[in-house]
């Protein structure tokens, strides 16, 4: 296992390829908010990791609000929408969020396009019970 | 992967389309059925010096089919060339002759289709195959390919060119047709030869196929006003701008279309490429509201195209597209999605910096490979 990556380390990551995004460092915690569009039709989606260096980054969509068919949940989501991009284990602090959250994050929303345009159909694999329908 | 907003939108056409092609399994079986009828007829193919000749004609000879709905029947027109004189026989006579011929071939075929009569052609009838059989004579002042069918009058001779109206669609994609079969020769270590040529399918025919879907749906409700297909395939390949990307052809060849009627003395006329003299648009004379409705059906074309190219999200895009084109679009999304998936799986999708943009890793650039992962949490 790798060492554990610093605020700092994180930022100049996240900085070096994402120059508009917005990046804070405090005492406990990265921010980072950026607009993100996964394919040339996508919508481009403002987006927010919270990482507070021990436990896996929170993501949210700030904006535009999801649209989801009525009474369903966000596919792939834990409580209040925050995405579920990858199994524990996957992720560790050792890695960089530019190089693994971000391009998850990324990937999370076209498939969530895919799965509003197919009602229901999510095309990205993962963990059941969301397989491929 | 998808580099543009046009090669995505031409991905969802293209899926959609391909839901409503015939198979290579059911190609397959429809010439073998009509090859059985030759066969029992003693007629040879097109490229035969015999007295009597069978071959394909129309969307199943020019690789454009396209089913009203997935899993429907096929129907496949057949020409059946008879070696006489137009003063030899009559229309009824010719009609009568391969009627007769085409009974003794269901009596005593087993697994025997049904033949039916037409107004001017022969239908067999098998489970998922309707194949019209037109009897013709050669043309004596169009050879080797002209023919001379009967009209639905049993009056008056029809000319007609099935063979030259195919060379001329085939020479309007020539050059791409001769490098997707190079590629599709080396993919399978073959030569070109071994390619068949219906395996080869161009930008053009996937054009025709897109807007015969949009014409099928539009006329949904309508169908006697609905433009034939052959009017919109010489159309399409008049407009034809030879582009390599489907959702560029269909976008530079729809609001072209109208360009191609041309006015004869006051009289529509889109003229057969081989037969100057015959006018696909002849119904337009006694039927003027046909091409009123086929007037607005090509501005619904161009409007359902440009408000597509113009949505963000995929998922706008795709109800949009379903709008003229059918909900076979989302299915093609589905492949969209997968095409996304297989390539993280394998290794070869990057995310760019900037806005994290999907694509083929390519060496050099600043995007990264997107490494393997689970999404994971309640669906």
């Amino acid at each position: 296992m790798g060492k554990r990556l610093t605020f700092a380390q994180q930022a100049l990551g996240l900085q070096s390829r994402f120059p508009d995004a917005h990046i804070e460092i405090g005492r406990q915690q990265l921010k980072f908010v950026a607009d993100l569009s996964p394919s040339p039709l996508s919508e481009t989606y403002s987006v927010r990791i919270e990482f507070d260096g021990v436990h896996r980054p929170v993501i949210k969509v700030i904006s535009p609000i999801l649209p989801r068919p009525p009474e369903r949940d966000l596919p792939h989501t834990f409580d209040e929408d925050a995405l579920c991009l990858h199994l524990p284990g996957e992720w560790r602090a050792s890695d960089l969020i530019t190089h693994t959250i971000v391009p998850w994050t990324v990937e999370w929303l076209l498939h969530y396009e895919i799965w509003l345009a197919t009602e229901g159909t999510w095309c990205g694999g993962g963990h059941e019970p969301c397989d491929l329908n | 992967m998808f580099d543009s907003a046009e090669a995505q939108l031409a991905a969802l056409l293209q899926g959609t389309v391909e839901q409503l092609d015939i198979s290579p399994g059911h190609y397959q079986e429809a010439v073998d059925k009509y090859h059985q009828v030759a066969e029992f007829l003693g007629a040879g193919d097109e490229y035969d010096d015999a007295d009597l000749l069978i071959y394909p004609q129309g969307s199943f000879r020019l690789g454009t089919v396209v089913l009203p709905a997935p899993g429907a029947d096929y129907d496949i027109d057949l020409v059946l060339r008879v070696a006489i004189a137009k003063e030899a026989t009559t229309q009824a006579e010719l009609k009568e002759l391969a009627g007769q011929r085409l009974a003794e071939f269901v009596n005593r075929t087993s697994g025997a289709p049904r033949l039916i009569e037409g107004g001017r052609c022969w239908t067999l009838v098998w489970p998922r195959f309707h194949v019209d059989i037109l009897p013709s004579l050669p043309n004596p002042e169009d050879l080797p390919n002209g023919i001379l069918l009967t009209d639905r009058d049993l009056r008056l001779w029809q000319l007609s060119n099935p063979i030259g109206y195919a060379d001329w669609f085939q020479s309007r994609m020539r050059d791409q047709f001769i490098q997707q079969r190079k590629v599709l020769a080396a993919d399978r270590s073959t030569t070109v030869d071994d390619v068949p040529q219906w395996e080869v399918k161009t930008t053009l025919q996937q054009a025709v196929q897109v807007l015969k879907r949009h014409r099928d749906l539009h006329f949904a409700n309508q169908l006697h006003l609905k433009p034939p297909s052959i009017l919109v395939t010489t159309l399409v390949g008049l407009a034809y701008g030879g582009h390599d990307d489907l959702f560029e052809a269909v976008v530079h060849v729809a609001p072209r279309l109208t360009q191609f009627v041309k006015d004869r003395n006051g009289v529509g006329w889109i003229a057969n490429p081989v037969l100057p003299e015959e006018n696909f648009a002849d119904k337009w004379r006694t039927h003027p509201a046909r091409r009123r409705a086929f007037e607005r059906w090509v501005s619904k074309l161009s409007k359902d195209l440009e408000e597509a190219v113009a949505q963000r999200g995929l998922d706008r895009v795709v109800a949009r597209l379903e709008d003229g084109f059918g909900d076979g679009v989302r299915i093609a999304a589905k492949d969209l999605g997968m095409t996304y998936r297989t390539g993280r799986e394998a290794g070869v999708l990057a995310s760019a910096g900037g806005t994290g943009l999907l694509a083929s890793a390519k060496g050099g650039t600043k995007a990264t490979r997107v490494r393997k992962h689970n999404f994971y949490g309640r669906s």
